[in-house]
């Protein structure tokens, strides 16, 4: 009798002494920042929204961590398969907008499947492959490739190429935690090298060409929309020098020259207001937060657990990466929000919703049963 | 258990940011100072390219409609505010700017000799300085009025991107004096030489209303149409990195549209997509440093109508000053191949006597061919012998004895013969247009199947032609015997346009098929590759017996043999039609109508002719202008004669 209640009390070891008083304090910073420079980017009207959309994020954020994590992951196939059918069924009917449909209007909300695809498709494969630490098989890597790529696939026909590509990291991260061999995963980043040009006739739409193209090439640039943002954005940059202009006094952000100030760009306003270091100190922040993440991912004991907190901080760092990457010019402009920071209320929700999770499953520090059976049967 | 793996992965993560920050450090500290100077003294400014409207050609490849490029001269800000300043002394905020610029003299190059391009232009153009500055003035007032709201909501002092352009001042310049311009671009400091695509019609009166003509949007029509545009953009949900906004402008201020016609019609084909500069102006000098991207303009598309511009023109003559319309159309696939109506108007010229043509009693811009409703006459007897003859109410036996009149419930109803006809069948009906032949038949016939039939050959209904504006006509609804005797001779509450009638008659011709008229032939690019074929939308086949179409075919040809229309001389060109007069229940006012199809053996083209308020009766008044115009269309019968 002993030693199960032991296991269950090491199974629900629920405590709020494990929320992560490091991590939250950081995330605040990071809101409070965004808040400001959306506030400078735009006006008064989307600071009160972006301070709605936090307060509902925040909410959300708590009321999830009640639920234990691994009952999101026990329904993970029934969310993949729901989220899926709204990603088929957003490209059949949703609202097509300038030739693209991301969007579902339910009243008066947009709601976008492909946004919750990320944490979706974490969840799913975190389940899949959670039992797999002694080796990942030729079978395993395959449906994990069919898993990412379905939802891929349709999100890049909407066509949203940011959201999709964000999935590739989340796959390769997930793999390469979980146990993948070596060879195996060098050889499946080759084989995506040697598709990619099948991908680059058959799946970009041209304007989705011409940008890539004009990163590769500024030069030869044929799409004037990248090439005028690309330009914008790297002349409020480089006249931020060391110490910025001071919040409120961006001459390209307040005279309306950057496009997209207070969603896309953001960073190329903070980095024009505050200059080098301050903005250096915002991606310093961001570093301890992915630092954080991994730090858990690590201390958690449980498989699923952990795949699912390296996948869900992959996803951030990618976003992290790629937009600051586009606001400094160094990478293609496919339209990535930054976490915490840019305005936007779908963006705001998923990010909070994954911190959430991330936060459960520090909370909820389990033991790998299967794994201790599996010794002990070794033993 | 692959702890270091969590390593490997924060250490890869870490790369990323660490490039992250050293481009941060480059572009912040290394090369800094180059962009600095870019957003604090330089601004983007931009310049819509105009788009060539496109051309409409004829079923022939001639040219009816064409865009003609002329220059508009525009004139720097500056300049238009320097003369502003020197005319209008009172203005306190110029006296401001005075003072500044005394203080900084240094700057002479730039601001010497501000004044020099009115006498240089009105030297060159030919207008007085007065007319020059009085569009200074306009174009300076309107930056100033945007000027001072931009400063009063920020308070301070700023420089707004308007004050870098260039007004125009005149327009309409001749290319001889662009050139001058052009080659002393020196002397001619400040100027700016901008084409602008003119329309024109190289046919003059030609085909106006089938053409239409264009016109300036007004204020609140522009306004409306930039609100929809902006509406547009504000509502899509555009992610990043989608720049369609800042390139695309919906119509500008000063832009035509079509507003009638095909020129309204097709608009949307023809109007292209406007092109647009950036420029990088330094704020300085406010002199162009660069041109940053331009966008292309994209030309309208090209179309081809199937008039064919020899028919209209015959048609035009033969309808000469008769107000009225005549409409030649091909039998078997609608395709019409010219559509008069007079009076008309030259597009040329609309802008210039717009107000007194839209105030002139005879309406020229009505397209009498499909907005002229009007009761068909006796050419709906053949609606009503079909109708008859398809419900087995008569046959080619059945005969009525025609006294000159016959009565209903004590109503009398005249033939137009006082006379009578005597006993006539639906052989002998058709040709001599007897009232009693149809009155009868209408009280057996019943108003439900006229009704019925009236619909199937589109009475009361748009034919569908791609023209705007179209009349529908009126078809009643016939509840007592009374009125479907009065609307089986074409009269009473019935009205037809000269389209539908010509619809029905080419079904008779061509068996039985109710075509689609249209215009539209085909819409082509800039390259000349078909953008758009003409799709038949309507086509139906009506449920006629060959045996009555063989009747009043027989009976069509028989009117201009031996009917109302022998002695027109139309015998000869092979014509079978129908003749018809509609009361408008003054005296000496009635409608003359004439349509048929020739020739009666193997329909070629098939014809409406419609002559509105005339004193005479059917055929005398359109059996001469039938003749003329099948004379224009059959030259090899006119010969023989």
């Amino acid at each position: 009798m002993k030693p199960v209640s032991t296991t269950k009390t090491m199974i629900r070891s629920v405590s709020p002494r494990n929320f992560d008083w490091v991590l939250f304090p950081i995330i605040c910073i990071i809101l409070t920042i965004g808040v400001l420079f959306v506030w400078s980017a735009s006006s008064e009207k989307f600071l009160f929204k972006q301070l709605v959309w936090i307060a509902m994020g925040l909410t959300l954020f708590f009321i999830l961590l009640y639920f234990d994590y691994l009952s999101f992951a026990h329904y993970a196939y029934i969310i993949y398969a729901c989220v899926l059918f709204l990603l088929i069924l957003v490209l059949g009917m949703g609202g097509a907008v300038k030739g693209s449909q991301r969007w579902f209007t339910i009243g008066s909300f947009s709601v976008q499947p492909s946004e919750f695809m990320k944490i979706t498709l974490v969840l799913t494969l975190a389940r899949f492959l959670r039992y797999k630490k002694y080796g990942i098989g030729l079978f395993d890597i395959g449906v994990s490739l069919l898993l990412t790529f379905i939802p891929m696939v349709l999100i890049m026909k909407q066509p949203d190429l940011g959201t999709a590509l964000v999935l590739v990291p989340i796959l390769l991260s997930i793999l390469y935690t979980a146990g993948i061999r070596l060879y195996h995963l060098f050889m499946l980043i080759g084989a995506g090298l040697a598709i990619s040009p099948l991908v680059w006739m058959f799946m970009l739409k041209s304007y989705q060409k011409m940008r890539i193209i004009g990163f590769l090439w500024p030069e030869k640039a044929m799409d004037w929309g990248a090439g005028y943002h690309r330009l914008q954005s790297l002349i409020a940059v480089g006249s931020g020098g060391l110490f910025g202009t001071g919040w409120g006094n961006g001459v390209q952000n307040q005279m309306k020259f950057l496009p997209e100030r207070h969603t896309d760009f953001i960073f190329a306003v903070i980095s024009e207001e505050w200059g080098f270091l301050r903005a250096c100190f915002v991606l310093f922040l961001y570093i301890m937060f992915l630092t954080c993440g991994i730090g858990i991912a690590r201390s958690t004991r449980e498989p699923c657990g952990r795949l699912i907190v390296i996948g869900l901080v992959t996803m951030f760092a990618t976003q992290i990466v790629v937009n600051v990457g586009m606001s400094l010019g160094i990478a293609p402009i496919v339209g990535i929000t930054l976490p915490f920071i840019s305005y936007g209320g779908s963006s705001m929700l998923t990010s909070f919703i994954a911190l959430s999770i991330i936060f459960n499953i520090k909370m909820r520090s389990k033991i790998d049963l299967a794994s201790e059976h599996h010794y002990k049967t070794i033993r | 258990m692959y702890p270091y793996r969590f390593k490997i992965t924060l250490i890869i993560f870490i790369v990323f940011f660490i490039g992250i920050v050293v481009r941060l450090f480059q572009l912040q500290i290394i090369e800094s100072n180059k962009y600095k100077g870019i957003s604090q003294n330089r601004r983007i400014v931009t310049y819509p390219l105009e788009a060539t409207r496109g051309t409409i050609f004829d079923r022939n490849g001639k040219m009816l409609a064409v865009d003609q490029h002329t220059f508009d001269i525009a004139v720097q800000y500056k300049n238009l505010l320097y003369c502003y300043v020197r005319d209008n002394n009172a203005v306190s905020r110029i006296d401001g700017m005075k003072v500044h610029k005394n203080a900084k003299k240094t700057c002479g190059e730039c601001h010497e000799n501000q004044d020099v391009w009115v006498e240089k232009l009105s030297q060159l153009l030919g207008i007085p300085q007065n007319e020059l500055l009085s569009h200074a003035k306009q174009a300076v007032e309107k930056v100033e009025r945007l000027k001072q709201n931009v400063e009063q909501k920020s308070g301070r002092a700023t420089r707004i991107k308007e004050e870098a352009g260039y007004y125009p001042i005149a327009s309409d310049v001749t290319w001889e004096k662009v050139i001058q311009i052009e080659i002393n671009q020196n002397s001619y400091s400040g100027i700016r030489v901008t084409p602008r695509p003119k329309r024109i019609y190289p046919q003059q009166e030609l085909a106006p209303h089938i053409l239409g003509y264009m016109s300036k949007l007004n204020e609140k029509e522009w306004k409306m149409y930039s609100d929809k545009w902006n509406n547009f953009i504000l509502s899509s949900n555009i992610k990043g990195t989608d720049i369609t906004p800042l390139l695309y402008d919906g119509y500008a201020e000063n832009d035509y549209i079509g507003r009638s016609g095909v020129e309204l019609e097709y608009e949307n084909e023809l109007h292209g997509e406007r092109g647009k500069r950036f420029e990088e102006i330094t704020y300085k000098n406010t002199q162009v440093e660069k041109v940053i991207l331009e966008r292309p303009p994209v030309s309208g598309n090209d179309l081809y109508l199937t008039i064919d511009t020899q028919i209209q023109a015959y048609a035009e003559k033969s309808l000469g000053k008769n107000p009225g319309s005549i409409i030649v159309m091909d039998p078997w696939t609608g395709e019409i191949l010219a559509m008069a109506s007079y009076p008309c108007f030259n597009p040329n010229d609309v802008n210039k006597d717009f107000k007194k043509l839209i105030k002139h009693p005879s309406k020229p811009f009505l397209n009498r061919a499909i907005q002229g409703a009007l009761p068909p006459g006796s050419i709906f007897k053949v609606i009503t012998a079909t109708a008859a003859l398809s419900t087995n109410r008569i046959n080619t036996q059945t005969n009525y004895e025609c006294h000159g009149y016959t009565n209903y419930q004590n109503i009398i109803f005249r033939c137009w013969s006082e006379y009578g006809h005597g006993l006539v069948a639906i052989q002998d009906a058709i040709p001599y247009s007897c009232n009693v032949f149809f009155l009868e038949t209408a009280k057996i016939l019943g108003g439900d199947s006229l009704y019925t039939w009236a619909k199937n050959f589109g009475i009361g209904e748009k034919t569908g032609i791609d023209l705007p504006h179209e009349r529908s006509g009126n078809m009643p609804k016939m509840t007592d015997t009374a009125t479907v005797m009065n609307v089986a001779i074409g009269q009473g509450a019935l009205l037809t346009t000269p389209l539908q009638l010509a619809r029905i008659y080419a079904a008779v011709a061509n068996g039985g098929t109710l075509v689609q008229p249209h215009l539209l032939l085909k819409l082509t690019d800039g390259q000349g590759k078909i953008v758009r074929l003409f799709k038949p939308e309507k086509k139906q086949k009506l449920p006629i017996q060959p045996a009555t179409l063989d009747t009043l075919r027989t009976a069509l040809l028989d009117v201009v043999t031996r009917g109302t229309a022998k002695n027109t001389g139309l015998e000869l060109y092979k014509v079978a039609g129908k003749t018809g007069t509609a009361e408008t229940g003054r005296q000496e006012d009635n409608h003359a109508w004439f349509v048929g199809y020739a020739p009666y053996d193997s329909p070629q083209y098939c014809f409406a002719i419609l002559v509105e308020h005339t004193p005479g009766h059917g055929a005398e008044i359109t059996g001469p202008i039938a003749r003329e115009l099948m004379s224009y269309l059959f030259p090899e019968l006119n010969e023989a004669s």
